[in-house]
């Protein structure tokens, strides 16, 4: 059994003892087989030296216990690691970043505290998963709906801890921390405090308003460790009424520009409420969303990358436009009643004809509410055809590649995701694909499909997210070599200022300093003034997002 | 009014709570309704009928038992082992996760192993 950093085993035996009255013996688990469970199966360190141990794990059912716990290890100076689901696969899953920590299990936690169906929020504890929230909303006909992301095993909460995003609404949504209203925190002293509304006894709005009165103070508990997160608010949605799709299809390389600005007026304006999708059927990405088929064998003549740069616009150009491929496409989204969405897109298709001359468009798709299970069934079954994720559905289906199927027949051990974040330029979204080109190239990073088809993601109405992604292999050899093209990445990204929205923990600390420089990295010294004010003993997740405990932080990251 | 809770303790926990109170019993004792409820909770999502919103688990099964008679859905195998039910449940294999035993508890586990695993292939 491995002991934590500085404790001594009578002492870290005393604390096992002490976690064990608080929640029973059957929910401490110290035999290495149990333990092993909480090792992060994607780990970028398996089979070598620095996969992080795990001495024990811990799994409370309520906040007064984990305020128990968390006293307890401030008493002998145990390390904590909480995690909610831990499923947080491909950024570092249920394993701490400081070997030799305790894992504080909250899946326990997983009760739906309240659900208020008209004014549309919810409260939950950590250990619910969004599949959770789907039944439970389904189960009791209630007419609500949520974003989810894919994976949806994961949960609300750390989902919303990490900032992730998901795929429907462009207000109060996809951005899931943008939902996120009031929460209970267990701080790293031991201190037990409700956020916004929620710190007054009795509060009767802590669901319905972000901010009580004087500092908001929920920010710095997300990709942070300065608390454990014991109940959190959300606002969520009414159920779907109606939903539509419009792909939109440009003729003209340049025509980038304009589509995305048109995109831009149409989301900030809130004429669209859906999650755009943009890539190029010229340059051959991003087929399935748009309904259009892979490139031909001729069409793939002049899609060849000769001398690490873009294939000729000219002749490509000239090809798309005799057999009517669109340069670029955009697929719009609306989640609103149909009889809205109708008159939405008419407008829409006005403006685009309007802009842009020559453009053309898609088929529309129309979903009426409530689905019958035959049509979800028919969701992801078409290019072209709503996923179920863009409607709040659960699925595993856009986490589950990198497995064996039929045309892949070697599978990996996990992902490991690089994502930084792009001004939502078309000028700038171009430039992003040619320096990313040459790093792809010159670090040796294999391509995620047509480098110069695909466009970033918009999860977020304002910035795009770019994506790199690993496959994490058995071999310690290949996974160091990612792992420093990782980091390579990040400096290349970050010189161009685009820096990434989240990231694996086995990169946090180096990622944070090299981010994070403006000032001498005056940020990061912000976040350690914090740390050591309401978690003094450096108790929780040390080394999440490059926060060290003061101790810790010279060997940790030379500070 | 202000709005009451429609619960406090809602479905969710019940499941867990169900298996939280059970004897750890071998498989045959198990009650086979609890391993297809933690089968379609935990495994089915995966490894249930390919239907587009699948994490891949049939799909990675039908490529890797191709040419075979194997059926690549768990719940149409009859060669399955209690012992290789729990070792791929605990250890996971390659994209697959593990799981715990907060999510798993021993006791889901053997029911789940009741559930899939053949009178004849212990």
């Amino acid at each position: 059994m491995a002991i934590p950093p500085g404790v001594t085993e009578q002492d870290f035996a005393s604390a096992l003892q002490e976690f064990s009255n608080i929640v029973g013996e059957e929910w401490v688990f110290t035999d290495d087989q149990d333990t092993a469970l909480y090792k992060d199966v994607y780990s970028i360190y398996q089979n070598s030296d620095l996969e992080p141990e795990v001495s024990a794990a811990v799994a409370p059912d309520s906040a007064e216990q984990v305020q128990a716990i968390v006293r307890v290890a401030n008493r002998y100076m145990v390390p904590l690691y909480p995690i909610s689901t831990g499923k947080n696969l491909g950024y570092g899953g249920s394993s701490p970043i400081l070997s030799g920590s305790v894992v504080l299990d909250l899946k326990r936690m997983n009760r739906i505290l309240n659900v208020d169906t008209r004014n549309h929020t919810m409260l939950v504890e950590p250990g619910v998963s969004f599949y959770d929230v789907f039944d439970h909303f389904r189960e009791n006909k209630l007419p609500l709906t949520m974003d989810i992301p894919d994976p949806a095993w994961g949960s609300p909460i750390g989902h919303a801890l990490e900032r992730g995003f998901a795929h429907t609404y462009s207000e109060n949504g996809r951005d899931r921390w943008d939902t996120v209203c009031g929460m209970e925190v267990v701080l790293g002293n031991g201190e037990i405090v409700r956020t916004g509304p929620g710190a007054c006894e009795g509060s009767q709005t802590w669901q319905d308003q972000k901010w009580g009165i004087g500092p908001y103070v929920d920010g710095i508990f997300s990709q942070s460790n300065f608390g454990v997160i014991t109940k959190m608010g959300f606002w969520i949605r009414p159920a779907h009424e109606g939903y539509r799709s419009l792909v939109v299809f440009v003729p003209n390389y340049e025509d980038l520009v304009k589509m995305v600005d048109l995109d831009s007026y149409l989301q900030n304006a809130g004429i669209v409420n859906g999650m755009t999708a943009m890539g190029s059927p010229m340059f051959g990405g991003a087929f399935r969303f748009f309904a259009v088929p892979p490139p031909t064998p001729e069409h793939r003549r002049f899609l060849q990358v000769v001398d690490n740069r873009r294939p000729d616009i000219a002749p490509l150009q000239q090809y798309c436009a005799e057999n009517r491929i669109g340069a670029w496409a955009l697929e719009l989204k609306w989640h609103l009643p149909n009889q809205i969405s109708a008159a939405a897109a008419e407008y829409t298709r006005d403006l685009f004809t309007r802009e842009i001359p020559g453009c053309w468009f898609g088929d529309e798709h129309v979903l009426e509410f409530p689905l019958d299970d035959d049509v979800i069934s028919t969701l992801n079954e078409r290019p072209g055809a709503p996923e179920r994720v863009n409607l709040g559905i659960p699925s595993l289906s856009r986490f589950g590649m990198g497995v064996r199927a039929t045309g892949q027949p070697s599978t990996s051990q996990g992902h490991f995701w690089f994502a930084p974040m792009v001004p939502k330029k078309g000028e700038e979204m171009l430039r992003y694909q040619e320096v990313m080109q040459q790093a792809h190239v010159e670090l040796g990073v294999p391509f995620m499909g047509s480098f110069y088809g695909n466009l970033p993601m918009y999860w977020t109405k304002r910035v795009g997210v770019g994506l790199a992604n690993w496959a994490v292999s058995t071999d310690p050899e290949v996974n160091r070599r990612t792992r420093e093209q990782y980091l390579a990445m990040t400096q290349i990204c970050a010189e161009n200022g685009w820096t990434e929205y989240r990231a694996p923990a086995p990169v946090h600390t180096e990622i944070m300093s090299i981010i994070n420089n403006w000032n001498d990295g005056s940020l990061l010294k912000l976040h350690e003034a914090l740390k050591d004010a309401v978690d003094p003993n450096g108790i929780l997740s040390a080394g999440r997002y490059g926060i060290w405990p003061k101790h810790m932080r010279e060997e940790m990251r030379g500070a | 009014m202000r709005r009451q809770p429609l619960s406090v303790l809602w479905p969710v926990a019940s499941v867990l709570l169900i298996a939280m109170t059970a004897p750890a019993a071998m498989a045959q004792d198990t009650p086979p309704a609890l391993g297809k409820q933690v089968f379609d909770e935990w495994c089915g999502i995966c490894h249930g009928p390919p239907n587009g919103a699948s994490g891949g688990g049939t799909e990675t099964l039908a490529a890797l038992f191709q040419g075979t008679d194997i059926p690549a859905q768990l719940e149409d195998r009859t060669d399955l082992t209690a012992e290789l039910v729990r070792t791929l449940t605990r250890q996971g294999r390659n994209t697959m996760p593990n799981f715990r035993k907060t999510e798993i508890s021993d006791s889901e586990l053997e029911a789940l192993v009741a559930y899939l695993v053949a009178d004849d292939a212990e």
